[in-house]
């Protein structure tokens, strides 16, 4: 468990509202990458990751820190994710590409995610990954979830969720061939 | 590196950010969320370092490792907690400020018994930090690290989550002040103890002591400081109840050079031949300005 974690929600248990800035620093990124590496849809993806910031500021003076803060924040966007995909709000063709164009045309005002030329080719070769797999390997990567937890957040063994990432990986790295160097 | 390490880091590389003015929006939802649930009830108001420490093993050591960070570098808001007549306090946080480079060894555990863990940091001007935990060497600098080195493979390592938040804290001593160490330790009283620890003794001219005593448990924190120069030489946590002890000893000597700071030149000397002792202090001077590692030594 990482300590300064555990003293950010210490402050925020006792009333310390600055504490909530250094959370949301801290972990939007791989939040962000994480619902976006799940949905491929960039405008969902940022939903989901404020919703989850935004109810965990609303429970923080209560809020009991068991384990990881990062692992529980990711549960909650994968989660929302999850509850996203099931809404039927998502098509396959909104692709992360064509909305990355949308939203580099001004397309919806409240939304500003922008991904690297890395991330776009990283999240292409995701996409080509079955889903348990993508989510393994972005639960554990950008999540910092142990296998253990992912085994119990996916209803699977431990054995399967091993197996289920380094079948992606391998699949990652021939798909990212060439690209991935020293 | 193995080609699935290259995948895991080439993933973890690929960067996203989201627009600065959507950051403030959501920030300031957040806000307002935490607020509003502040007014439908009281919050818990009976926190405590202590307990924080001795809440669970995991993260005790660490905890206290925090604790004592707070208490020995933040030591320049002791000012800020003294009214009246104690100046002693105030001289010696002030002293401390203006120290260009100090070397500190923690040395921490869990029981009487028990085997104590130690980590060392090197500080110096600009901001830069070295620091070796267990095997890793790490390189920080105004609050982020930068470079982490495994001894023993003699590699790059995955950094230690305990020094990624103790050279963060060190960056931001407004977040995690003295102030509040002492207020969540002992409600503010820092007792001057110096006359019953050296009745007896000739030392109480030349070494002060101060206690803060935890207001949920026998332990309590206590510093050393040198009368004259007015520089903190030493801490100690102590809970007795348990035997579970922090010690720490704090070195005033000469800077250490450029390059003990430099992890591209440590990075360069990674796989010559040095022991892993001569590696972990790979430049480090002592204070003639020798070479302190065994290949410099007598044969």
């Amino acid at each position: 468990m990482r300590v300064e974690d555990r003293l950010l929600v210490w402050r925020l248990n006792r009333g310390d509202a600055t504490a909530l800035s250094r959370v949301y620093e801290k972990y939007r990124v791989d939040l962000l990458r994480l619902a976006l590496s799940l949905l491929n849809n960039p405008a969902t993806a940022e939903d989901v990751v404020q919703d989850v910031f935004v109810r965990f500021a609303g429970s923080a003076r209560v809020f009991r820190l068991t384990g990881s803060l990062k692992g529980y924040l990711a549960t909650c966007v994968a989660n929302g994710a999850r509850n996203a995909l099931k809404a039927s709000r998502l098509r396959q063709a909104d692709r992360v590409d064509e909305a990355m164009e949308l939203a580099a045309d001004g397309d919806g005002p409240e939304h500003g995610l922008m991904c690297s030329e890395q991330f776009h080719r990283v999240s292409r070769a995701l996409e080509e990954l079955p889903a348990e797999q993508r989510e393994v390997v972005t639960l554990h990567l950008y999540g910092d979830l142990p296998f253990r937890e992912i085994a119990g957040w996916q209803k699977t063994s431990i054995k399967t969720v091993q197996s289920r990432y380094h079948y992606g990986l391998d699949k990652l790295r021939s798909l990212l061939n060439g690209e991935v160097t020293e | 590196m193995k080609p699935q390490n290259l995948v895991e880091k080439f993933v973890k590389n690929a960067d996203v950010h989201l627009e600065a003015t959507v950051d403030e929006r959501l920030l300031q939802r957040m806000l307002d969320a935490y607020n509003s649930a502040g007014s439908a009830g009281p919050a818990r108001r009976h926190p405590d370092y202590w307990s924080l420490v001795f809440e669970s093993r995991f993260v005790r050591l660490a905890a206290a490792a925090i604790i004592f960070l707070a208490l020995i570098i933040l030591i320049g808001e002791f000012g800020t907690l003294l009214t009246g007549g104690n100046v002693a306090w105030a001289d010696v946080s002030q002293r401390f400020q203006f120290v260009p480079f100090f070397y500190v060894s923690i040395y921490m555990k869990e029981g009487t018994l028990a085997q104590p863990q130690q980590f060392e940091l090197w500080m110096g001007k600009g901001g830069y930090i070295r620091m070796r935990v267990g095997p890793q060497v790490i390189f920080g600098r105004h609050g982020r690290v930068t470079h982490a080195f495994d001894v023993r493979r003699r590699s790059e390592a995955e950094v230690d989550p305990l020094a990624v938040d103790i050279i963060r804290m060190l960056a931001t001593p407004d977040e995690f002040s003295f102030e509040t160490v002492i207020q969540s330790i002992s409600g503010g009283k820092l007792v001057d103890i110096t006359p019953a620890m050296n009745t007896q003794a000739g030392i109480g001219k030349e070494l002060v002591v101060f206690d803060a005593q935890s207001a949920v448990s026998p332990g309590w924190v206590r510093i050393y400081a040198l009368r004259q120069s007015k520089l903190p030489v030493g801490v100690r946590i102590w809970d007795p109840a348990e035997g579970f002890v922090v010690d720490a000893i704090i070195t005033y000597s000469k800077e250490q050079p450029a390059i003990f700071f430099d992890p591209h030149a440590f990075a360069a000397n990674l796989n010559r031949s040095e022991s892993e002792t001569s590696l972990a202090y790979l430049f480090l001077k002592d204070p003639g300005g020798r070479e302190v590692t065994p290949e410099e030594g007598p044969k």
